[in-house]
């Protein structure tokens, strides 16, 4: 098997404590540091602040057409892992190599406005994340029906309720253009059971398809119904790589839950 | 052929990837529209405030500095005078000021979408082109109520104002950098900006100006501009020596600006 995701001893490094911002980022410092260099003398501001490892030497592989689940508890860096994996942030060392054009899908209804009626939103939440003006209009049928607002495309979405929101965004999220790598970080958790549902068919659909997806989430019922393997990292340590019963059993462990029977893992029931 | 990527934490020195440029296109227009669609909303007037505004600040210039202060405008009307100034000048500062927290404005699109960070100061300069033009109708109004006449040397305006936005998008990729990473610039701009206003022939005619000050506002690429621009409504020589200065300014300006935002980039996700 050909892996397409090869990640080989990432780790990733943001400041902590009280200085974030590290004291030789702020402008005084900044020139005080210039000055001193060009004076010849060393300055001691630099490096003094606080590292904070989010991810840990992580190191592994996603085959074409798996489906790689992600699990661990919130901070332990799922979303930094992905964020990687797409391009968005470097790693402080190690290195990923993607074969094919990535997608992410890390966030719903991105660049919508609360001014703006729920069609136009359709149309910059759609472009924002990827799709053509035409190719909307071409879709636009098929988006408004996923939805059902159609009687309050005309309204700004500020009017909507919170489910309406969600609904409209969704929507888009679930017609964009499916690249050969999907990447989602924990998306599909809010919406309704009967959403959730319509989600799961999609993302079967796409795996049948031949699209690999590397997918972060709590919901143990989605990865124990879709991933081949999952990854469970525990405070940004790679715990666990392996068959996602194995992963899913080590991650309860930790949180000391009892892993209900087999049966009971369905999607809507976790 | 798939393409492969490399992720690693080398950082080029100088990275513009132009391929990358050209596949994320589309989203430049979808932001672009978003801000125009969204700007008047929920306004009395709504579209009309894009005309009311340069033309209230044109009332008041003139009754302040040509009534009361008594500056004179030989060869223009002073409304048409100081409004040829307050074209280029207003939609330099809106623009570089929309243009600065563009970064730090859309960090739920940083954090989540991956297209070139460049796209979002630069649909800040397009959209705000939407305003100009609208304001820029207004001055033929103002020509036809002054009867000042009409020539062909008006399509100097064209270049000029290519050469207004060029000197915004550089102006504004550098502060959008800056202020990404250290938040002071977003509090020295605006008091910069309207200090900048007084070294720039915007309310008074630079030849008021003494010859022995003249060679500061030279520094300024908005002198060559501004005089530029109201040369093309007085039928008078374009003061080409300035504009050369102008131009060399741009080009100084872009490509700094460039450079810093494309060097400050890798760090905007981390840091902002």
């Amino acid at each position: 098997m050909e892996s397409v995701i090869l990640v080989e001893g990432i780790t990733k490094c943001y400041r902590s404590g009280e200085h974030v911002i590290p004291p030789h980022r702020m402008l005084k410092n900044e020139i005080e540091h210039i000055v001193r260099r060009c004076c010849g003398k060393h300055s001691a501001v630099r490096e003094s602040h606080r590292k904070f490892e989010a991810l840990k030497d992580i190191s592994f592989s996603v085959q074409k057409g798996e489906c790689l689940g992600i699990l661990g508890k919130n901070g332990s860096g799922k979303s930094t892992l992905i964020r990687i994996i797409a391009g968005l942030t470097k790693p402080s060392a190690g290195s990923v190599t993607v074969h094919g054009e990535t997608g992410i899908l890390a966030g719903v209804g991105l660049g919508m406005h609360p001014e703006l009626t729920g069609r136009e939103n359709i149309y910059i939440s759609g472009g924002i994340m990827g799709l053509s003006k035409r190719t909307i209009d071409e879709r636009m049928d098929a988006i408004i029906e996923f939805s059902e607002l159609e009687h309050v495309l005309a309204t700004p979405i500020k009017f909507y309720s919170n489910g309406m929101r969600a609904r409209l965004s969704f929507s888009v999220s679930i017609h964009l253009d499916h690249p050969d790598i999907l990447l989602i970080d924990e998306v599909l958790a809010a919406g309704d059971l009967a959403f959730q549902q319509k989600c799961l068919e999609r993302m079967e659909t796409l795996i049948k398809g031949g699209t690999t997806i590397v997918l972060a989430t709590h919901s143990i019922g989605y990865l124990s119904h879709l991933a081949d393997n999952c990854i469970y990292l525990r405070e940004g340590r790679l715990a666990e790589w392996g068959k996602t019963n194995i992963a899913i059993a080590a991650y309860c462990r930790d949180i000391r839950i009892q892993l209900p029977k087999k049966e009971a893992l369905s999607p809507v029931h976790l | 052929m798939r393409q492969t990527t490399l992720i690693t934490n080398q950082v080029k020195w100088w990275h513009l990837d132009v391929a990358k440029l050209w596949r994320h296109r589309q989203i430049v227009g979808f932001l672009v529209w978003r801000d125009i669609a969204v700007r008047y909303k929920q306004t009395y007037v709504g579209i009309l405030w894009v005309i009311l505004q340069p033309v209230i600040e044109m009332i008041v210039f003139t009754l302040v500095f040509h009534r009361f202060v008594g500056i004179r405008s030989p060869g223009l009307p002073y409304p048409v005078f100081v409004y040829l100034g307050l074209l280029p000048w207003t939609y330099f500062t809106s623009s570089v000021s929309r243009m600065m927290t563009s970064i730090v404005g859309e960090k739920a699109l940083m954090t989540r979408i991956v297209f070139p960070r460049l796209y979002l100061p630069l649909s800040k300069a397009l959209s705000e082109l939407a305003d100009f033009l609208a304001a820029f109708s207004v001055l033929f109004l103002l020509m036809w109520i002054y009867s000042v006449p009409v020539s062909l040397q008006i399509f100097w305006i064209v270049p000029l104002f290519v050469l207004t936005v060029l000197v915004a998008v550089g102006t504004g990729l550098l502060l959008a950098g800056a202020h990404a990473i250290y938040r002071d610039i977003g509090l020295i701009v605006p008091y910069f900006l309207r200090i900048m206003m007084f070294v720039t022939p915007v309310i008074y005619p630079i030849k008021t100006v003494s010859p022995q000050w003249q060679w500061l506002l030279r520094f300024n690429p908005f002198t060559g501009i501004i005089e530029g621009f109201r040369s093309a409504i007085m039928q008078t020589a374009m003061p080409l020596h300035l504009l050369a200065d102008s131009a060399i300014a741009t080009c100084v300006l872009l490509l700094l600006g460039l450079f810093v935002f494309q060097k400050l980039e890798p760090r905007f996700m981390d840091e902002i």
